[in-house]
């Protein structure tokens, strides 16, 4: 199972398209916070690979990552409502252990990395070994608040809660890395939609261009003419955050097995092996843990507050922030104007 | 090939118009004329622009076609003219040509799958109002210090355009004689973005009336005659400001 990535690994057989954050304006997107969170935090780094941080010593670049990103969406429209995770399921436990197992051995490479002085080794490392601690949670929470943007706290997988926010038309779509948000019945998936521009490939001394894409489940389903049942069993095949998935198999042929087989019981009759636990993740993926979503408030900011947590607390630029600041004010006088598409 | 000739005055108010909500739109050229729908990436205000061939000085199209240009990149040609000159622009692959007196001028057609042409919503009121468009202006303007927002009143005796905030207000108030027709049953109101209203009614420098038809927080639909000869139709869209 290759557990640094994040989700199933289903994007070859996707009907997926470019778009960009103006197509969306008026658009309510829910937020998969974790995901984004982890993105920040890898991506948002000192030339020598140290996270940003304030004059306390403390990490801010998830902060930074949230206000100027969710700025830019506001910027263009968007009703961000970030959704963060509850209680990991247990079926998930494994990934979990081996994403620690894996951290900890980045952890004692970077030290010795540091040691030697090598830098180049010392920016690769320090971008996998990101812990998103309680404190950080907290952190992105006050700043949304400040910010006047409600949030979700989930039960469980934040991109489930999503996804079902999505699928009951609470939300346009969601925003997130993870495919896994297809399987939870997210009727759009948007992806790159937290970093766009030159994003560095990790490990390599390459950087691609990222492009924000959507991802349309229904299309999806229909060019393959699969089921929303059939697709979750191509992703348990492939493997997801619940299992390792079939050796071998990658979407395409996962893909073709279901269209030979019916369903993932025949498959594994026919190849003769098993997923461990498939009914209960399934199952995860049909119904999982839902808190019923119900006045989600977009306010003003409160702009006094929002400049001291971030420039006082936080120690970010002043004249940095405060244009961003006059925008979120804007972009909050401006919810109360429609849109053409709306008559 | 594709040959058009206009007075340089009909293509400046136009590109003035579209630049009022866009930076880059198609034209399209079909046999009846030109026709050019462009919206604001907010999708809050909409232009719709047609002019018929009769409005041209030569009209010279074979087969229809859409040119997908950058606005500003035709308002930077149309400097260099005088508002009595008139502008030949033709096709030339992947470029346009355009000549004004002694000048040519060539800008580079931009990709048309980049740039879309929006769908018009399907808007009707039966309450309008026609007024000069010079009394809307000065009614805007004097709403412009004052808020973001203007609050437009239609009874059968009277049209009022007032803006507020906590410290000031300002108010257009136009009684039936003075507006050229009005039809409405009962009162209809609605808030609209300023901004974009002073930005259209800037742009429009020909126009001499205007029909704009409104009901409760419904968009705002103004239907104009502008260029040379008056012989450009137009229509701009606005979506209202909702009350919280």
């Amino acid at each position: 199972m290759d557990v640094n990535r994040m989700g199933v690994d289903i994007g070859d057989i996707v009907e997926r398209k470019s778009t960009s954050l103006k197509d969306h304006s008026g658009s309510v997107m829910a937020l998969d916070a974790y995901n984004i969170i982890y993105q920040f935090l890898s991506s948002i780094r000192q030339p020598d690979g140290t996270p940003l941080m304030d004059n306390e010593g403390n990490v801010t670049s998830h902060l930074s990552g949230v206000f100027y990103r969710t700025t830019s969406m506001l910027e263009n429209g968007i009703k961000p409502i970030y959704v963060f995770d509850g209680k990991p399921s247990e079926l998930k436990n494994r990934t979990i252990e081996e994403r620690r197992r894996i951290k900890e051995k980045s952890r004692l490479e970077l030290e010795a990395a540091i040691e030697e002085g090598d830098t180049e080794r010392i920016r690769s490392l320090s971008a996998r070994v990101n812990y998103i601690t309680p404190a950080m949670v907290q952190e992105v929470k006050e700043l949304l608040t400040y910010m006047g943007l409600p949030h979700v706290q989930a039960p469980s997988e934040g991109e489930a809660q999503a996804s079902e926010m999505s699928a009951r038309g609470l939300a346009d779509g969601v925003i997130s890395q993870d495919f896994d948000c297809l399987l939870f019945g997210a009727r759009k998936l948007y992806r790159n939609f937290a970093f766009t521009g030159r994003r560095k490939l990790p490990g390599r001394s390459i950087y691609v261009n990222v492009i924000p894409e959507e991802i349309d489940l229904e299309a999806t389903l229909a060019r393959h003419q699969l089921t929303r049942d059939q697709l979750i069993d191509i992703g348990m095949m492939v493997g997801t955050d619940f299992n390792g998935g079939l050796k071998r198999v990658g979407p395409k042929s996962a893909l073709a097995l279901i269209k030979k087989y019916g369903s993932l019981e025949a498959v594994l009759a026919a190849k003769n092996v098993t997923i461990d636990n498939y009914e209960l993740i399934r199952d995860l993926f049909r119904n999982p843990p839902y808190v019923e979503v119900k006045d989600l408030q977009f306010i003003p900011p409160d702009l006094d507050k929002l400049m001291d947590f971030l420039c006082e607390k936080h120690s970010f630029s002043a004249q940095r922030v405060q244009p961003y600041a006059d925008s979120i004010l804007k972009s909050s006088k401006s919810r109360t104007q429609s849109s053409l598409d709306s008559f | 090939m594709t040959r058009i000739v206009m007075p340089v005055k009909n293509l400046k108010e136009i590109t003035d118009l579209l630049n009022t909500v866009t930076t880059e739109v198609k034209l399209k050229l079909t046999g009846k004329g030109m026709e050019v729908r462009a919206v604001d990436p907010a999708h809050v205000a909409m232009i719709n622009i047609d002019a018929p061939k009769e409005s041209f000085v030569e009209y010279g199209v074979d087969n229809e076609e859409e040119l997908a240009v950058d606005v500003e990149r035709l308002k930077n040609v149309i400097k260099v003219s005088r508002d009595s000159d008139q502008i030949t622009i033709t096709k030339e692959k992947d470029k346009l040509l355009f000549e004004i007196g002694t000048i040519n001028k060539k800008i580079s057609l931009l990709d048309g799958n980049t740039v879309s042409t929006p769908k018009i919503p399907q808007l009707s009121s039966e309450s309008y109002v026609v007024l000069s468009r010079t009394d809307l202006e000065r009614g805007l303007k004097a709403a412009e210090d004052v808020s973001d927002a203007i609050r437009l009143t239609l009874t059968k005796e009277s049209f009022r355009a007032r803006s507020m905030s906590e410290t000031e207000e300002s108010e257009l108030s136009l009684p039936a004689d003075l507006l050229k027709e009005v039809v409405c049953a009962g009162t209809v109101k609605s808030s609209y973005p300023l901004e974009y209203l002073i930005r259209f009614i800037k742009s429009i420098t020909t126009a001499e009336e205007i029909k704009m038809s409104f009901k409760d927080d419904y968009p705002l639909i103004i239907d104009f005659r502008f260029g040379v000869n008056r012989d450009i139709s137009g229509t701009f869209l606005l979506a209202p400001r909702m009350e919280q």
